[in-house]
């Protein structure tokens, strides 16, 4: 018999249970929807910190205190006890040629004002070069000199944020700010980062080191950010900043690393997560088939006269197997096109809803979603797509 | 012979629940034959049409369709049997009832696999020829007994087949319209399609060439004549306590007698 004919068999079929096919579906929808939009999250963070860590600047090598894990240490929260120093960087960036410039960092709370306007945030001692290595650009006036970190000067750099609340539309270059009850005088302004998930990378203040070093009383060096010369320098400026801090350490007791490895590393996490976020929404599109399953032997035993009828006027079992079968996929396949759509909208409303937590829909969740959800169709479409075709004719026909 | 049956034996049920439907059945129906099987209610003659019409399988004993075993077929050889060679009339219609006229009748050609455009024209010829040209788009629920009736007659009809069994055809139909359905089957037995009809009119029995009597599930008379109907002066009654036909004279009974 035609596919087509059948199709049209089926379709009746489910037409005349609107109301049940829907339902039916709706584990479908709910299963294929829920593994996009899933998904979707997994690949928005990653996608997200993967540009992070792309935009701290390029041929980046980062050095952090401790022993932890490739990038995965408290060290930047201020948790650990750093071993790093201002002079650890001063000695990379003065004895190694593949490293073009070291900017160290030092970081701190802070309380931040200007005329009464109140504001935490975060207070970064560096080095000049900062602006250069983590290839952020300023806004406005230029970022603090040499010669203000060697004299000494309070002078300060702001983040996007902390300009927007605190100087209300005036441009802040050349007034004066109180840090922690210290005067500064504005130097620039950073250009807007953007936020990393729940991060606000705009919620900053830059200070010259030798500053911080003395209003923090500390010397502890939270990480350093290292340029290398170019791309092909990286690994020898990896092994030369080995080199140089470890011949100034009793203990290995920091942690090399590269922009790559902290990337890979993180991206391997990310996938791992998106997988099983997938796996778990893909339970529940199981779940949806059992429900095909459960309504498909319903409907066999409704039409088990219609089956009895078919048969006594020649329809063989692989007739019967196949209507009920496309009915089961059809069932599926409905399910997973109105999945698909709702993936996307419940990705699109995450968006709305959590501006923070931006979605990626990701281009093999789709198809992936759609064709389990059609195997998912077809495989429990069996057993009662079987039951009818198997039916005795003349049982059939006089089942009441 | 198209059909042909000998020793055969259907039972229901288990054990003391056991009902013998048939009993030692031995009949053979030659190709172009038009006969009618009478019988009181539960004599079994669904049980038999059930068995000719290879939707049912006998307990025990041989069914020979065209001269090829039945019991040798597989489930799929006796659904192209069913769809190529049989057209049944059952006595409760079986229409589909979620289906129109029109696609009830199309049915059977959809699974010989016959284009829709062309099944299409052969469905509504056919109920053209039984009376519902008008009725065709109406579902079996919108109609009567007798038009249910006729649609599955048309339904029957689709594929050709070699053999007709109508289980009571007429059952639902008023003389007239009982006349006409047997006009129908006379006129299809004339081109060679062999006609079995169940009925309990005796004034349908004797328009056909053949009586087969059962009883109890047993065969207690099988009688044929040429022009049965159009012998004049003879009376067609049957004695239930003794099984016998009579068509007019009272010693031509049990067996194959002819005129
Ligand atoms: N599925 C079944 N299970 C058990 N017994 C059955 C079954 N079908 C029929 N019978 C029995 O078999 C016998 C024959 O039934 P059948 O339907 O063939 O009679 P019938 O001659 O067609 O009667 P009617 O003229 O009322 O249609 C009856 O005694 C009936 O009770
Ligand atoms: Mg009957």
């Amino acid at each position: 018999m035609k596919i087509f004919e059948t199709l049209r068999i089926a379709l009746r079929g489910l037409i005349s249970n609107k109301m049940r096919s829907l339902l039916t579906m709706l584990g479908v929808i709910i299963g294929v929807g829920s593994v996009i939009t899933l998904v979707s999250i997994g690949e928005g963070v990653k996608s997200s910190i993967s540009s992070q860590i792309q935009g701290l600047g390029s041929n980046l090598v980062l050095v952090t205190p401790g022993k932890g894990a490739v990038g995965m240490n408290a060290s930047s929260l201020g948790a650990a006890v750093s071993e790093l120093s201002y002079e650890d960087a001063l000695a990379v960036e003065r004895n190694s040629a593949a490293v073009k410039s070291v900017a160290p960092l030092i970081e701190s709370g802070a309380n931040v004002s200007y005329q009464g306007e109140t504001k935490a945030t975060l207070l970064s001692g560096t080095t000049e070069s900062y602006s250069d290595v983590r290839n952020s650009p300023l806004a406005a006036g230029s970022f603090f000199s040499i010669g203000d970190i060697r004299g000494y000067r309070h002078v300060a750099v702001i983040g996007d944020t902390v300009r927007r609340k605190i100087f209300a539309g005036e441009n802040p270059v050349g007034k004066t700010i109180m840090l922690n009850k210290t005067e500064f005088k504005v130097v620039g302004v950073m250009d807007k980062k953007g936020p990393t998930l729940t991060i606000d990378n705009d919620d900053r203040v830059f200070i010259p080191i030798t500053v911080a070093e003395e209003m923090l009383d500390t010397n502890q060096v939270n990480m350093m950010f290292i340029q290398a010369a170019g791309p092909d320098m990286v690994s020898t400026a990896v092994a030369e900043t080995r080199r140089i801090i470890g011949s100034r350490h009793e203990k290995n007791d920091f942690v090399v690393s590269e922009q790559e490895d902290i990337l890979n590393t993180f991206q391997g996490i990310m996938g791992t997560l998106t997988g099983m976020l997938g796996g778990i929404a893909g339970v529940s599109l199981i779940v949806g088939g059992i429900g095909i399953m459960n309504i498909m032997l319903v409907t066999v035993t409704e039409r088990t006269r219609e089956i009895g009828i078919r048969k006594a006027v020649g329809a063989k079992k692989r007739d019967i197997m196949f209507q009920f079968l496309l009915e089961s996929v059809f069932i599926s396949a409905l399910g997973g096109i109105l999945g698909i759509a709702a993936g996307f909208f419940g990705s699109r409303l995450l968006d709305r809803v959590v501006p923070n937590l931006p979605t990626v829909i990701s281009p093999w969740s789709v198809p992936a979603a759609f064709i389990f959800a059609l195997l998912v169709g077809l495989f429990f479409g069996i057993y009662p797509a079987r039951k009818a075709a198997r039916l005795d004719p003349i049982q059939a026909l006089r089942y009441e | 012979m198209v059909i042909q049956i000998s020793n055969m034996y259907k039972f229901y049920g288990l054990k003391s629940n056991r009902v013998a439907a048939l009993q030692n059945i031995n009949l053979d129906i030659g190709a172009g034959e038009i006969l009618s099987i009478m019988g009181p209610s539960g004599s079994g003659k669904s049980t038999l049409m059930n068995i000719l019409g290879c939707l049912d399988r006998p307990t025990s004993g041989v069914y020979k369709f065209k001269g090829r075993d039945i019991s040798r077929l597989n489930d799929n050889q006796l659904a192209v049997l069913r769809n190529q060679y049989i057209g049944f009339v059952f006595q409760n219609f079986n229409l589909l009832s979620r289906s129109t006229a029109l696609a009830n009748v199309e049915l059977p050609m959809v699974y010989a696999g016959v284009p829709a455009a062309k099944r299409r024209n052969i469905a509504m010829e056919l109920l053209e020829v039984v009376g519902l040209k008008d009725r065709m788009h109406h579902y079996p629920n919108e109609l009567s007994g007798g038009q249910k009736q006729r649609v599955a007659i048309a339904r029957a009809l689709v594929n050709h087949p070699a053999v007709l069994l109508a289980d009571e055809p007429t059952g639902n139909l008023d003389t007239r319209a009982g006349t006409e359905i047997i006009k129908l089957f006379d006129t299809l037995n004339s081109i060679g399609v062999t006609v079995v009809v169940v009925t309990h009119d005796s004034d349908v029995a004797i328009q056909t060439r053949r009586i087969v009597y059962l009883r109890d599930g047993e065969i207690v008379s099988d009688v044929s004549g040429n022009n049965l109907n159009k012998k004049e002066n003879r009376t067609f009654v049957y004695d239930t306590k003794q099984g016998v036909v009579e068509f007019g004279r009272p010693h031509e009974r049990n067996g194959r007698d002819s005129f």
